[in-house]
């Protein structure tokens, strides 16, 4: 009863988890954003919550483009597209129009703290009877003197003024959409009202949008075109749905043919897929709880797990197979360490995964290490009740193929070491010649599809006028300090006026808005130039007495890019505000001397120019040589750990095999044509952690060669077939990681079946199997 | 430097406020007939205007007169004689001053640029093409009028329609009368009359043109060397 004890309890626990996990399905999240093979680490919580904020609002938006034959057709198009999508609760079209109105608005209730730089000298220069004088022949010219808020709310016409001279039709933050569809082209953006959670809801937001597209081109003859994070994201999703289904459904096919092919009983294979289930449910739990979701990425990755975690019931299956007539205790002492040993090897391979700067990696690293820890728990907890009835192993198939690996190979096993190691050092001598090309590119890590990547850049080309993935970021403890620096970079030398784009567009500092409002006296104070200007045409007293009761009302309240964002939350968040320092961003457009912006901003304080995907490339290529160092570390304490356990040199120098796996994955890989990333060297910590399994698997059950090999093929097989799927992955990452590990496995798998091969099998005792 | 990396694809969605040009409109035939009937026929006129201007707050109708000279080759020289003696030198849409009765120049500021150069002289120059493009052309409802509505929602800002119509009378001549409405309902009608047209070929027999109207003054030098002002 003792002895049950602990595993009840177990399947108990693992019943009310899944229980609870069922119950809260609803909250399971499946994470697409591509953000998280981002390397960079920002340390500045206030920096990461800015930067956080724009590429949350830039993954919200997404820009649609109409070209048609006919500007009719198009406008008509572009009004019934733009009603459609609309009508679909998850998304709001930005309609400039509105856009500008509420501009407006907003800026019109702050109109007695706005002027321009001539407006300020006119001030400063101008008598009240002056101003007025031209107050009033303005009235009088055509054109001039045009009102854009009533004549009573700006009856000196100076608000029109500042807004016509400071935002013509080239300069205007947003522009009129209407404008372009002049020439056949029009374009809009949409964002997000409701972002949709989950894989189901973006794709079927997206196939939604796909239905409107189609319906208006066919109906308009115009070309839809859109661009935006969401449609790359719902893509990749659908990638990696395609690659999860093939892993998953590929790998536990194979496991149930091998378990029912080798020990044709449910029970063994009831522990197998029990385990595979608790190991991956954990994991998914583990991951929801630590990170709010699960990435897609991660389940295409984890889905690699089941491989894995089918070795532990092989494992445990052919020790009870070996060690049946051997005592209780002595079983289960050997039993337990060969078991320990394996899983802290996969363990180390998979957290070394966590030492990456990648999140996704980090994801990878905690979904499958608390999957591994779970699933080897379930395996010696619910072990012993399977083995309770008695199990049969059939091994005249796996020993014909092992016999037959063995006829290839393992004739002449000092041959075959010294054809590895020759091999290996040529592997190595061409990779320390600089042979292999390498690619930190993140923008090669995704799978997109062709129509996306045409469409993306048609879209640019037509719409984009800022340069893509670079800008600057401005630092600063008050406003002042972002709008000086702001004037600073436009005043440098080299940097040609209006190339830069930021908040100076929207509204001016909160002290030059208070500066305007004070020289606004002039115009609004009793006896100024608005009572002259009053007197001189004639205006009801009651309308100018009203124009200076709001300019008293105003005082000392400036327009703050804050609150402008708070009316128009379609403005990107180029403004944000952390604790004492304030963040801001400033775009630069198409075309624009970028290196003397960036010279100019390395001399302007609290000025940096950014390059994104300079930055990106730069942080995964360290991310590349600091795993490549932590690689070499991992085999120096795995030696240590090996060599401290049997006391035997020839115990290190098994780390041999996974070093020569990893050298000739890695060299053909790239001799076929591939450049290397970090996720080929991240793999290599699985090349090692997997072959070290074999290693301490074979010299624990040493005395059982027959045994070992079975396993060993079985494990084997398991593993090539997860990772040989990921291999075959449409997405670059996924196949960079499974290519290694399939190349450097079945190396691994070669050598174990080779090099463990003595003369002792013929001596194995015990009767076993058929 | 701290490294900040908010997505390879960071200016995308961002540059989407900021759509652009991109390709030329063919023209509309029917447009352009419409145009043609109240465009003036001629590149060197010159006439008088009277103007009267409707705002809403303003308890009078503001009514002013003057005279204008316009050369294809020079600019627009738009004399305001009462209430007060002004001009407006339009050279083009970068180069334009406010002339006053003492001879003082200023140079225009951009709302005046905006409207005048690239609307009112535009429509004395007769720029079909320009029209088309920003405007929505249709007849009005009286026979010879023409409606011109802008097109683009930032001129709708400013300017709500244009309403033009052309007479010919034997003894007046030719007659344009402009109606001007802006986004604030404020109406602005502007007649033009007495139209003289001159058969003029070059810059420098537009420029003499120019002086024999406006001799005691600078502006047709203003127009002819512009940058030296």
């Amino acid at each position: 009863m003792k002895t049950l004890l602990l595993p009840l309890t177990f399947i108990l626990v693992v019943i009310l988890s899944a229980a609870l996990f069922v119950l809260n399905i609803q909250h399971l999240q499946i994470d697409t954003n591509l953000n998280d093979l981002n390397p960079t680490q920002i340390s500045e919580p206030g920096l990461k919550k800015a930067i956080d904020s724009l590429t949350n609002d830039i993954s919200q938006r997404f820009m649609v483009v109409i070209k048609g034959e006919d500007k009719t057709a198009v406008l008509n198009s572009k009004a019934a597209l733009q009603d459609k999508l609309n009508a679909l609760p998850e998304l709001t079209v930005i309609e400039d129009t509105a856009l500008q109105n509420e501009y407006l608005d907003v800026l019109s209730a702050y109109r007695f703290h706005l002027l321009s730089d001539d407006q300020r000298r006119s001030l400063e220069v101008n008598s009240h009877q002056q101003i007025a004088d031209r107050a009033l022949r303005k009235l009088y010219q055509i054109g001039d003197g045009v009102r854009l808020i009533p004549f009573e709310q700006d009856p000196l016409g100076w608000f029109s003024d500042y807004l016509l001279t400071n935002f013509d039709n080239q300069d205007m933050p947003f522009q009129s959409s209407n404008s372009e569809t002049l020439n056949q082209i029009t374009s809009f953006s949409v964002m997000f009202s409701t972002f949709p959670s989950g894989m189901s809801a973006q794709q079927s937001v997206y196939s939604r949008i796909q239905v409107l597209e189609k319906q208006i081109s066919e109906q308009y003859n115009v070309t839809v075109l859109r661009s935006g994070m969401f449609f790359f994201a719902v893509d990749s999703a659908q990638s990696a749905k395609a690659d999860i289904q093939l892993i998953a459904i590929g790998s536990v096919a194979g496991i149930l043919l091998l378990m029912m092919l080798v020990f044709r009983s449910l029970l063994p294979l009831f522990l197998s897929l029990s385990s595979i289930a608790i190991g991956v449910g954990f994991g998914v739990i583990t991951s929801t709880v630590v990170f709010g979701s699960i990435h897609v990425l991660t389940i295409v990755f984890g889905a690699s797990l089941i491989g894995i975690v089918v070795d532990y019931s092989l494992h445990y299956f052919y020790h009870y197979l070996a060690h049946r007539h051997v005592s209780n205790t002595a079983h289960s002492n050997v039993l337990f360490r060969a078991m320990l040993l394996s899983v802290i090897t996969s363990l180390v391979g998979y957290g070394a995964l966590g030492l990456s700067d990648l999140l996704i990696l980090k994801k990878v690293a905690l979904f499958s290490c608390s999957g591994l820890a779970m699933a080897w728990l379930s395996v010696m907890l619910l072990g012993p009740l399977v083995i309770r009835r008695p199990i049969e192993a059939r091994q005249s198939l796996l020993k014909s193929i092992i016999h037959g690996c063995q006829k290839v190979l393992a004739q002449r096993p000092r041959l075959l070491v010294l054809t590895g190691l020759i091999l290996s050092c040529a592997c190595a001598g061409y990779i320390y010649s600089g042979n292999p090309k390498t690619n930190d590119d993140p923008r090669r890590f995704f799978h997109v599809s062709e129509s996306l990547l045409s469409q993306e850049q048609e879209v640019a080309n037509l719409t984009q006028i800022y340069e893509p993935g670079r800008y600057l970021l401005i630092r600063g403890n008050t406003p002042e300090a972002i709008f000086t620096a702001l004037d600073a970079i436009n005043a440098a030398h080299g940097v040609e006026p209006h190339t830069i784009t930021s908040v100076a567009d929207y509204l001016q500092s909160p002290q030059q808005q208070l500066n305007n409002y004070a020289l606004q006296a002039k115009l609004y104070e009793d006896g100024g130039a608005l009572d002259t200007f009053a007197a001189t045409i004639g205006i009801a007293p009651k309308v100018s007495e009203q124009v200076k009761q709001d300019y008293k009302l105003a005082a000392g309240n400036p327009l703050r890019f804050n609150e402008l964002l708070r009316h128009l939350p379609s403005l990107p968040p180029l403004w944000f505000e952390h604790e004492n320092t304030i963040y801001s961003f400033a775009l630069i457009k198409k075309g624009s001397d970028l290196a003397a912006i960036e010279t100019a901003s390395t001399t302007i304080d609290g000025v940096e120019y950014v390059n994104t995907l300079a930055n990106a490339s730069k942080a995964l290529k360290a991310q590349r040589e600091t795993g490549t160092t932590l690689l070499f570390l991992a085999y120096a304490l795995i030696a240590l750990l090996v060599g401290a356990y049997y006391r035997k040199m020839s115990a290190v120098l098994l780390l041999l095999i996974p070093a020569s796996a990893s050298l000739i994955a890695i060299a053909l890989v790239s001799a076929l044509g591939h450049s290397i990333n970090v996720f080929h060297v991240m793999a290599l910590f699985l090349v090692l952690g997997l072959g070290m399994d074999y290693i301490i698997f074979a010299k624990e059950m040493a005395s059982h060669p027959d045994t070992t090999q079975q396993a060993i093929l079985l494990s084997a097989v398991t593993s090539l077939l997860s990772f040989g799927l990921l291999a075959f992955s449409s997405m670059p990452i996924v196949q960079a990681f499974g290519s290694i590990i399939l190349i450097g496995n079945t190396i691994n798998f070669i050598a174990a079946i080779s090099l463990f091969n003595t003369s002792q099998t013929t001596h194995e005792k015990g009767n076993y199997g058929r | 430097m701290t490294k900040s990396w908010p997505g390879v694809i960071f200016c995308v969605l961002l540059c989407g406020l900021v759509p652009r040009h991109v390709q030329a409109s063919p023209r509309q035939p029917d447009e352009a007939a419409l145009l043609a009937e109240i465009f003036p026929s001629g590149c060197h006129f010159s006439g008088h205007f009277s103007q009267q201007k409707t705002i809403q707050g303003v308890p009078v109708p503001l009514s002013s007169t003057g005279d204008f000279y316009y050369s294809c080759d020079l600019g627009l020289v738009w004399h305001t004689q009462t209430p007060f003696n002004e001009a407006i030198l339009y050279v083009n849409s970068s180069n334009n001053f406010r002339a006053d009765a003492d001879g003082a120049l200023t140079p225009l500021t951009g709302t005046t640029r905006y409207i005048m150069s690239n609307i009112f002289v535009r429509l004395l120059k007769g720029d079909t093409g320009y029209f088309i493009d920003e405007f929505a052309i249709s007849p009005g409802e009286q026979s010879g009028r023409v409606t011109l509505r802008p097109e683009s929602e930032y001129i709708r800002k400013g300017l709500d329609t244009i309403m033009v119509s052309k007479t010919t009378d034997q003894d007046k001549g030719v007659s344009l009368n402009i109606e001007v409405i802006d986004a604030t309902g404020q109406l602005t009608n502007v007649v033009i009359s007495a139209v003289e047209q001159y058969t003029i070929n070059g810059k420098r027999a537009a420029y003499e043109q120019c002086e024999s109207l406006y001799s005691d003054t600078t502006w047709c030098q203003v127009l002819r060397s512009p940058s030296r002002y």
